[in-house]
């Protein structure tokens, strides 16, 4: 602004007809970024296919986090289409698999009813790709395989087969350390033994449903009525080609995808449906791929479905046997397989058999003994590692259900303080397990449930969780806005548990206030620190230095201009606690009247949703507020000998009866009570009378 | 203190903080200004305020008194983000107490004796056609303002024969068989390329409109849109 009042020049405003067309014209056309739909809005478009795309989105509340929105496209008119789009949201709101992106939220927004479903944001590459990126060994590739295998066995589980398995398709994300399998796109996945699969929902008989580049032989044939669990096995044996060989069959060499996909849609299929699938060995010219692994693959793209393996439970379950080191089922019949795996697997024990023999029966005893115990011991990590993956999906199908309500428009307006909890230890459970303790995710998370807790008043666990984030954020050069803000919650937390740790809060506080005066931009939360300190000070027995942060706190609110706010009426309420406290009851009653002034109306039933939550903190303050008026003056009628005046008294039970109903724990009730029982026990005369 | 229920102030960043943060105050109040200027002028005329001077100058010394100040703007955020007033309603309630202070500060001074303010609380209607006023202005300026910036975005991507095909065909109801020859296209690629550029004037309506919020209220464009239509006189 500069002190110019110019007004910038802009081009000639439009008329009401002109415009209202415009506005139609925009209502007609595809949502895109920088809107919201449902609880998300869209920050960039990730994916885009011919009927639906794929958006980053941003949730505000009641969790701020990343996600993905896919949304079906407006100019995709078709009812199939949309059936199809239906069916997806469907088929993810049931496949529970931590390899599988969970279905979070849908809905359909607009007048026009546009479908989108919200699934987490998968910070992954292709499976392919992030192998090449990492340099992964072999050993890791076939994990990646066996763990794709398995989540695709959670559909095949339901009877859904996926029918587009493709590199892109199959993300990963971590590092090599902990790379994690996510399985996208069941766009446009076949329910066996559903009759709309015959017909009518867009993947119809005769219709082109997936990538030609990775169908099996029944798929590229058009004919929907074979494909089964196996046609997904044909097209993971395929990725595992490409992952472990470095090549496709039938897929030529360098040539890129978007010059196959210009090829016309008839000749990629008839490839598809024609090519041999020769042993990898010979394909990549790798002969340490024979034997095992290539078995594996024969096995997964046999031409003829019935000669694979069933579903990708086998597959997954074979790729195990295979890192275990035990006899794979895909081993030829007559290779000798079984007996030479046996003979290598327990040639130790073979080597004791001949001991024994040898008369050195001590000795072999006790290697035949480690051995069986390493065996054993492989087994039981197998058993704990599949354990741990089982006690995950667990917890992850808790969360799922748990958190359901926390994705809806009313998620703000959670008010059962014991839920809200209960919530956010589920949400941070789930954090912590996918994710871990540094993740943005888990530390937001960590936030949410520090205030849960403080919520129920058991500040001892909020204090720790505020002070590990701020352990975690101490060492962060870019988190100085982030180390005041959590130092004063811990300082505040220290107040709330009581004089006890009023010392150190001062401490804490102080050096809160520090940080906050060195930001280059101020934050009007350094007025909550001033608030706090001012409380400690209290406890501390220093009033008059408690009062001067009190006052500073309302300066504080004023600077930043939030007259009107609620915080603003709680800092005037805080200096009108501590004037009470210290037996000034004529400021104190000023100042609580002044802070009820400033509250807005009393929650009621027209208030918007959006506003409850805030509503319901100020009516709590206000029913304190109005009691601890109501209370001074019984206390100067007592002092005078006289009766407080009726509406004193009928001000000060519904306070005393208010505050009683909803928060039994409040420190003010003893004092309240006190005065009333003294009252009713007749210390003070019943009769009306005129207040002092 | 003894209230156990404070109400810590959120922390979440919006489009007005990040442009703050960012260095781009500017920005932010040359927006309001663009946008936002004629309609306050528009509801300053319709209201007895009007005899204070020319309503353009009046809201030109509105913007100069209050948007130097960053926490004025700041505060809004908070009052969108606890109450879920929009911008504008901020600027025309901020421009009010302005308008007031203004004629009080006149009376005080002598230089003229208005009764604009009891004359405003007095009479209802009035206040009413106003704002009614001021919605109408406001539903032309954020068109105006997304025609601008669709055409920009057409332009910088090549592409000033959509936004040219859109205005025709969408703006003036023209149909494609028309004119489409004029272009060098057929009709089937008039109405891709006006999909093309309508979508990039409905990113643009969608931006203006976001910063009606600080970020907690944002509703679906849809509904913002029709609001607006229902606005216009049309």
């Amino acid at each position: 602004m500069s002190g110019s009042g110019e007004t910038p020049a802009s081009a000639p405003t439009p008329d009401d007809t002109l415009a209202a067309r415009l506005l139609d014209a925009a209502r007609a056309a595809e949502p895109g970024v920088g809107e919201r739909l449902g609880a998300y809005e869209l920050v960039a478009e990730i994916a885009r296919g011919t009927h639906a795309r794929v958006f980053r989105a941003r949730q505000r509340e009641p969790v701020e986090r990343e996600l993905a929105v896919k949304v079906l496209s407006a100019s995709s008119p078709s009812t199939s289409v949309a059936a199809r789009f239906a069916r997806e949201r469907a088929l993810l709101a049931r496949i529970a698999h931590p390899g599988v992106v969970p279905l979070l939220d849908a809905g359909e927004s607009g007048e026009r009813g546009v479908a989108w479903f919200a699934m987490p944001l998968v910070d992954g590459l292709p499976i392919d790709r992030w192998c090449s990126r990492n340099s992964a060994p072999r050993a890791i590739r076939l994990r990646l395989l066996e763990d794709a295998a398995r989540a695709v066995a959670a559909a095949h589980a339901l009877g859904v087969v996926h029918r587009d398995l493709k590199p892109s398709n199959i993300l990963v994300s971590g590092g090599l350390a902990d790379p994690r399998i996510h399985v996208i796109d069941f766009g446009v996945a076949k329910i066996l033994g559903d009759e709309r699969d015959a017909g009518g929902d867009g993947t119809r008989a005769g219709a082109v449903v997936g990538t030609p580049e990775f169908m099996s032989p029944e798929q590229a044939d058009l004919d929907a009525a074979r494909i089964s669990p196996a046609s997904d096995v044909f097209a993971l044996g395929l990725v595992a080609y490409l992952l472990l060989g470095g090549s496709v069959p039938g897929v030529a060499l360098g040539a890129d995808s978007d010059a196959r996909s210009r090829a016309p849609v008839g000749q990629r299929l008839r490839s598809a449906a024609e090519r041999e699938i020769a042993p990898i060995s010979q394909t990549s010219g790798d002969r340490s791929l024979r034997g095992e692994i290539e078995w594996i693959l024969a096995r997964a793209c046999a031409r003829d479905p019935a000669s694979r393996y069933a579903n990708a439970a086998d597959l997954a379950d074979d790729l195990a046997r295979l890192r275990e080191g035990r006899a794979i089922v895909a081993a030829p019949r007559d290779s000798g397989y079984e007996a030479l795996h046996l003979l290598r697997r327990y040639r130790a024990g073979i080597a004791i058999a001949v001991a024994v023999v040898l008369g050195l029966v001590g000795i072999g005893f006790y290697r035949a003994e480690a051995e069986h115990r390493i065996a054993e011991a492989e087994r039981a990590r197998a058993d704990a590692e599949q354990a741990r993956r089982e006690q995950l999906e667990r917890v992850l199908e808790k969360a799922r259900v748990q958190l359901e309500p926390l994705t809806g428009r009313r998620a703000g307006n959670i008010v059962d303080n014991q839920k809200a909890l209960e919530l956010a230890q589920t949400l941070h459970e789930v954090n912590l397990a996918a994710l871990g303790e540094l993740a943005v995710e888990s530390q937001q998370s960590a936030f949410v449930l520090a205030n849960a807790f403080d919520r129920l008043d058991r500040h001892e666990e909020a204090l720790a969780v505020f002070q590990r984030l701020l352990e975690l954020a101490e060492p962060e050069p870019d988190r100085e806005r982030d180390r005041p803000f959590l130092r004063m919650n811990v300082g505040a937390m220290m107040t709330k548990i009581g004089p006890a740790r009023a010392a150190e809060a001062v401490v804490v506080l102080e050096r809160a206030l520090g940080e906050y005066e060195a930001l280059p931009t101020r934050n009007p939360t350094e007025c909550g620190c001033l608030a706090y300190l001012g409380k400690a000070l209290d406890d501390l027995g220093r009033h008059a230095d408690a009062r001067a942060r009190f006052e500073q706190a309302i300066a504080c609110e004023e600077r930043f201009s939030r007259q009107g706010t609620i915080t603003y009426a709680a800092q005037i309420g805080f200096l009108a606690d501590h004037l009470r406290a210290t037996g000034d009851f004529s400021a104190a009653r000023g100042r609580y009247e002044q802070a009820i002034a400033v509250l807005p109306p009393r929650a009621s039933p027209g208030t918007p949703e959006a506003a409850i939550e805030h509503r319901m903190i100020a009516d709590r303050w206000r029913d304190a507020w109005t009691g601890e008026v109501a209370w001074m003056s019984v206390e100067a009628a007592r002092a005078a000998g006289r009766a407080p005046s009726d509406e004193v008294q009928a001000s000060f039970v519904e306070a005393v009866d208010r505050v009683s109903s909803y928060d039994a724990s409040n420190d003010r009730l003893p004092r309240w009570i006190a005065a009333r029982t003294a009252q009713e026990r007749g210390v003070l005369p019943t009769r009306s009378g005129s207040e002092p | 203190m003894s209230d156990r229920r404070e109400h810590f102030p959120a922390t979440e960043r919006t489009w007005l903080h990040e442009a703050i943060a960012d260095g781009r105050r500017g920005e932010v109040s040359h927006f309001i200004m663009k946008v936002y200027a004629e309609p306050l002028a528009i509801y300053c005329a319709a209201t007895s305020f009007r005899s204070l001077g020319d309503p353009k100058d009046l809201v030109a010394g509105f913007f100069a008194s209050r948007l130097d100040d960053p926490a004025w703007i700041e505060s809004w955020a908070e009052t969108n983000e606890s109450q879920g007033i929009r911008l504008s309603r901020w600027l025309m309630n901020g421009l009010n107490f302005f308008l007031h202070e203004e004629a009080r500060r006149r009376q005080r001074d002598g230089r003229v004796s208005t009764d604009a303010a009891e004359a405003l609380s007095a009479a209802p209607d009035a206040a009413m056609r106003a704002e009614q006023a001021f919605d109408r202005s406001l539903a032309l300026a954020i068109v105006r303002e997304a025609i601008e910036r669709a055409s920009t975005a057409c332009a910088t991507a090549g592409q000033s024969a959509h936004f040219e095909i859109f205005m025709q065909h969408h703006g003036h109801g023209r149909p494609y068989d028309s004119f489409a020859a004029s272009h060098g296209v057929d009709p089937a690629q008039c109405a891709g390329m006006a999909r093309t550029a309508a979508a990039k004037f409905r990113k643009a309506l969608a931006e203006i409109t976001a910063r009606e919020y600080a970020g907690r209220h944002l509703p679906e464009l849809d509904e913002t849109l029709a609001e607006l239509a229902g606005r216009l006189g049309a």
